[in-house]
């Protein structure tokens, strides 16, 4: 497990993360989404740790415009003109904003920190679910590794031909990974129903701007949809520049806080 | 007669008939009445739209007729929902693409039955076949079925294309002249207005119907006609209506005209309500194909917050790497 520790508590990430990602959801207009996807890449960049977790908001910008490409070529079943092809091109890139929302949030926070949060009922799944949100950063660092070893024996590891001998050690060594951080995590008291609260989380003033300014955000976009305002979901027929409300942008501003107060962990 | 003869008579026959026979058919359609064109009525709540629009295949969906009818006599429309709804058209309906965020009210789809009767649709107009001599209909209201719905007014083929097709030589008239000006769709500021410049013609029904077949001016492919602009006094039960370099712009009149909620009207592309909402649209009324101050607001901060981000990326990257390997 990383050493790092963000300044901002767990909890505050996932306000964070679940607002703007609402948020999002509620519209298709390119500019606010294109926001919003500045906005967690602010946030990311300034708040993320070193080591692997950084590269695995990358992975999540790859699969973010991978949906965009794969949902705007979906439009070859049907019609093809101008405006299928953006109306496409803007579900796709709802989603991809949600995906890149995601990112930021799973590359600035450590998974097992947000697993202390879960209540002893549901320990167990949040432990699964702590163990698949690392497996991104997890899988990168046995990927480098995997690699590097094949480089000192020779192996050719550049190229389109090389991905195939590196898929079954990489998969090796993360079985095996999962089964030393499993008994790890045992041994420090993560099993069942032997947690302790040693050194819990605080809630700092960032912390709770962070999560109100979130929530204070969402709420706006909600409010915006619930009365039909700020051309939320533009119509692509005519094709024509979506309006952009001035509000909904200051409101989108909002989830920019965690690039201004978090910053990365100072040593406690 | 001598068998050549005979022979030579026959083949004669048999060839004169071969090329005389397809004209004297064709003049004989011709005579029948061939149709090329479908018809479009529109019943906004407050008035009623009536367009003979040209075909360009043999069979349309009802949305392609709907964006013919656009460039032909500068209708205005908005679609939503990928093109497969209606939100907008001739300036009511909701803006933004949710057809539906004015529930109960919508546009309702009909088919003309022929005899001026109408039959409510059962699939969206993107999927339905229109053909010459059809009679396509929309009506702005309430009601989820035929019996609950205002239907469009009663209107066959005959009513709204008139004697379009019995003089062939005459059809290009009414049907088609695409006025040269605003055409339905394209990348400026004014698609939604449909005709950007001062095309009255075809879109105004006053009262009653239009039939722009026999008001057009035939040749040239200026369809502006005077004795037929918006009349402000009979469009609609109280809206005010001004116009002024090419655009046109309608207030909505919420009371005056009981049915039709008249949501919003155009002006170069800038869906706003005109209750003034701050939210709305981030002061694009102002500028015709210029850049709202929202939209200018967003690109700022999209630029500011990347570039800060690639800043500070670039600070951790170099710390990382020197701690990187032990």
């Amino acid at each position: 497990m990383s050493a790092r520790g963000n300044s901002l508590h767990p909890a505050a990430w996932i306000v964070w993360a679940t607002c703007a990602g609402m948020a999002a959801f509620t519209t298709t207009n390119p500019f606010y989404l294109g926001l919003v996807i500045a906005i967690s890449w602010f946030v990311f960049a300034t708040n993320r740790p070193d080591g692997p977790e950084a590269r695995s908001f990358r992975i999540f910008l790859m699969f973010a415009a991978i949906t965009v490409a794969l949902r705007t070529t979906l439009v070859i079943f049907g019609t093809i003109d101008a405006s299928n092809i953006v109306y496409a091109a803007l579900e796709g890139l709802r989603i991809a904003t949600l995906l890149i929302v995601f990112g930021a949030f799973n590359s600035v926070t450590d998974p097992f920190g947000v697993l202390r949060l879960a209540p002893r009922r549901f320990h167990e799944p949040a432990l699964a679910a702590a163990l698949a949100l690392s497996i991104a950063p997890r899988t990168i660092t046995a990927a480098g590794r995997v690699r590097e070893a094949q480089q000192l024996r020779g192996i050719r590891v550049t190229g389109l031909r090389s991905l195939p001998a590196l898929a079954v050690p990489v998969l090796e060594t993360g079985m095996e990974d999962a089964v030393t951080l499993a008994e790890s995590m045992d041994a420090r008291g993560h099993g069942r129903g032997r947690r302790t609260r040693y050194r819990p989380e605080r809630w700092s003033g960032a912390a709770v701007a962070v999560a109100a300014t979130a929530a204070a955000g969402m709420f706006i976009y909600f409010a915006a949809a619930f009365t039909e305002r700020g051309d939320l979901q533009p119509s692509t027929d005519p094709l024509h520049w979506p309006q952009v409300s001035t509000a909904l942008v200051l409101a989108a501003l909002l989830f920019a806080l965690p690039g201004i107060v978090g910053g990365k962990a100072r040593a406690p | 007669m001598k068998p050549g003869r005979v022979r030579a008579a026959a083949v004669s026959l048999a060839v004169s008939a071969a090329v005389l026979l397809p004209i004297a058919g064709g003049v004989t359609l011709a005579c029948a009445g061939s149709r090329d064109h479908a018809a479009l009525v529109i019943d906004t709540g407050s008035q009623s739209l009536e367009y003979c629009v040209a075909l360009t295949s043999s069979s349309v969906t009802g949305m392609e007729l709907i964006k013919l009818a656009s460039s032909q006599y500068g209708l205005q429309y908005s679609l939503g929902f990928g093109s497969k709804a209606v939100c907008q058209l001739a300036g009511v309906g909701v803006s933004g693409g949710d057809c539906f965020s004015d529930f109960p009210n919508f546009w309702a789809y009909w088919h003309g039955t022929g005899s001026g009767g109408w039959s409510w649709a059962s699939t969206g107009a993107a999927d339905t076949s229109v053909q010459a001599g059809d009679v396509e209909g929309w009506s702005w209201g309430k009601g989820t079925d035929a019996s609950s719905h205002n239907a469009p007014p009663s209107r066959s083929y005959e009513n709204v294309c008139g004697s379009i097709d019995s003089d062939p030589g005459s059809g290009g008239s009414g049907g088609d002249g695409s006025g040269g000006s605003g055409s339905g769709g394209s990348g400026s500021g004014d698609e939604d207005q449909g005709a950007g410049s001062g095309d009255g013609a075809g879109a105004d029904g006053g009262t009653g119907s239009s039939k722009p077949s026999e008001d057009s001016t035939t040749g040239s492919g200026n369809k502006e006609n005077p004795g037929s602009k918006r009349d402000p006094a009979t469009t609609d039960g109280g809206g005010t209506e001004s116009e002024g370099a090419g655009r046109t712009t309608r207030t909505a009149s919420q009371s005056g005209s009981g049915a039709a909620t008249d949501r919003l009207s155009v002006s170069d592309g800038a869906n706003e309500s005109p209750e003034g909402l701050a939210l709305a649209a981030g002061g694009s009324a102002g500028t015709p194909g210029g850049i709202s101050s929202g939209t200018v607001l967003a690109l700022a901060a999209i630029l500011i917050l990347a570039g800060a981000g690639a800043m500070a990326a670039r600070k951790t990257r170099f710390a990382g790497r020197h701690e990187r390997k032990g």
